[in-house]
Order: C-alpha cells, then sequence, then structure tokens
C-alpha cells in the first residue's frame, strides 16, 4: 500500500526525487527509473497542495509525454497550473535547466 | 490458458513491488490479456481503495506481459525478452470516479485487455481497458519504449 500524501508531503516545485521511493526497489533493481505513474502521482500531490485541497482526485489524462529518465536523487522543477475545465498542465524539467524538458501532462482532476 | 507473472520475470526488467500482474491468459500480435487478483497490502493501493494511477499501469504492464508471452511463445523462443520497458506516452485516460474504486477489494480480480498493437521500431502503441466485472475501472492509449 502507498499513501502518496505521505510520501510526497515534503514534494515542492523544485525537488529533490527522494531515493527511498517505493517505486524504486522494483523499477528496476540496478537501474532506478522514477516511473510514469510515480510522476503523475506527484503531479496530483503538488496539485492539491498548491490548492490545499486535498480532496482533489484524478479523473483522467488528457496526455502526457515522457522526454527522458528519472533517476533517484534528480533535481527537477515542477510547474503545475490551471488551464482551466478541471484540467491541469504539469510540466517537468531539470532544476538546473528549465529548457530540459522531462515531462509534460495534462491531468484531469474532479473533486470529492 | 493461465501463465503466472512469475514465470515471465525473467524476460522483463520489473521486480516486486512494481510486479502488479498476476497472470497472463491471453496473447498474440495485436491483442492480449491479463488478470490482477487485487491484494490489499499492494503498492497499487492506498488508504483509501485502488489508486487510480495505478491503472494506468496495469495497462502498461499487461502489455509487457503479454507481449513477452507472445514473442518467446509465437516467435522467437531465444529471445531474452526486455531489459528496458518505459511508457512513452498516454493520452485519453479515462479514469472510475474515486466512489467505484473504493469497491474494488483484495480478492477481487481486475482484468486488462489490451487491443489495437502496432509496433514501430521500439515504440509500441496500443489500447487499453482494464474491468471489475463489468465495470470498466479504466481506458487509455498507450505508447511505450522497450529494447
Amino acid at each position: 500500500m502507498l499513501d502518496t500524501q505521505k510520501v510526497f508531503a515534503n514534494m515542492n516545485t523544485d525537488w529533490t526525487v527522494p531515493a527511498d521511493l517505493p517505486y524504486f526497489a522494483g523499477h528496476f533493481p540496478g537501474n532506478p527509473v522514477f516511473p510514469a505513474v510515480g510522476i503523475v502521482d506527484a503531479s496530483l500531490e503538488l496539485i492539491r497542495k498548491q490548492t490545499g485541497n486535498t480532496g482533489l482526485f484524478l479523473a483522467g489524462v488528457v496526455s502526457a509525454k515522457f522526454m527522458q529518465p528519472i533517476g533517484p536523487q534528480a533535481r527537477v522543477h515542477i510547474d503545475v497550473s490551471d488551464v482551466g475545465g478541471g484540467e491541469w498542465e504539469c510540466e517537468w524539467s531539470e532544476a538546473a535547466n528549465h529548457e530540459r524538458k522531462i515531462a509534460s501532462l495534462r491531468l484531469k482532476v474532479g473533486m470529492v | 490458458m493461465k501463465i503466472s507473472a512469475a514465470e515471465i520475470q525473467q524476460y522483463i526488467p520489473h521486480r516486486p513491488p512494481m510486479v502488479w500482474i498476476d497472470w497472463v491468459t491471453a496473447y498474440g500480435p495485436t491483442a492480449g490479456e491479463c488478470l490482477i487478483d487485487v491484494k490489499e497490502n499492494a503498492l497499487y493501493m492506498s488508504p483509501e481503495g485502488l489508486r487510480s494511477s495505478s491503472l494506468i499501469e496495469f495497462i502498461a504492464q499487461t502489455y509487457g506481459f503479454m507481449w513477452i508471452c507472445q514473442v518467446t511463445r509465437n516467435v522467437d523462443p531465444t529471445s531474452k525478452g526486455m531489459s528496458v520497458a518505459m511508457l512513452a506516452a498516454f493520452k485519453d485516460v479515462k479514469l472510475a470516479s474515486p466512489e467505484v474504486l473504493r469497491r474494488v477489494k483484495g480478492g477481487d480480480t481486475l482484468v486488462c485487455n489490451i487491443s489495437g498493437i502496432r509496433a514501430m521500431g521500439p515504440i509500441t502503441s496500443f489500447r487499453g481497458i482494464v474491468k471489475l466485472g463489468n465495470v470498466i475501472l479504466a481506458e487509455a492509449q498507450m505508447r511505450t519504449f522497450s529494447q
């Protein structure tokens, strides 16, 4: 079981991906890569944090692209922006160079 | 036909706790099917029930597991499988509401179907759907990168 609200409690727009995230043990041994599902989970938690609304849930994903893998201890920058209609854009880039894109997602969120 | 995930693990890079598929029940050049025996303590669960994002990973892993069966049993028995397998993109993902996902309990079996598989070098596109009985929990169009 994974409580993403606890796992990502300390994340912010500039974030060092913790090496002890539970995904890494099996994805993949000897070559740890933060999985797409983790990027989705983390993006949703950042939206919850920025809106102060823990009742937001993931209703869908309009689109998601993953340009380069993220390993443990990677420094990333994440911009989330409300584009209306319950949709949020989440742009992941390298913290040291925001031009180097890591992932780009458009999430559809709902509210309980 | 029911092939256990344990039997297939040697061909994929995923290991527990990130192996979320339990059985492959169909495989072919354009379509396949896997089963997930829901376990309450698995990483795909949350304190509130089945996490919606997990459904995306179920679809991706179903493709990986059924495709390994297709390759190693129908195409090339000497294949060593995949050393890299990652999601490149997905779109048009529709997910069930939290109210529906809370009904998914340990002991339930989810069925995940893959269709429309098209390979372009290391990139493969396909469509996936996850169901609990007749209830659709997720639908998505995906592209994976694998080698």
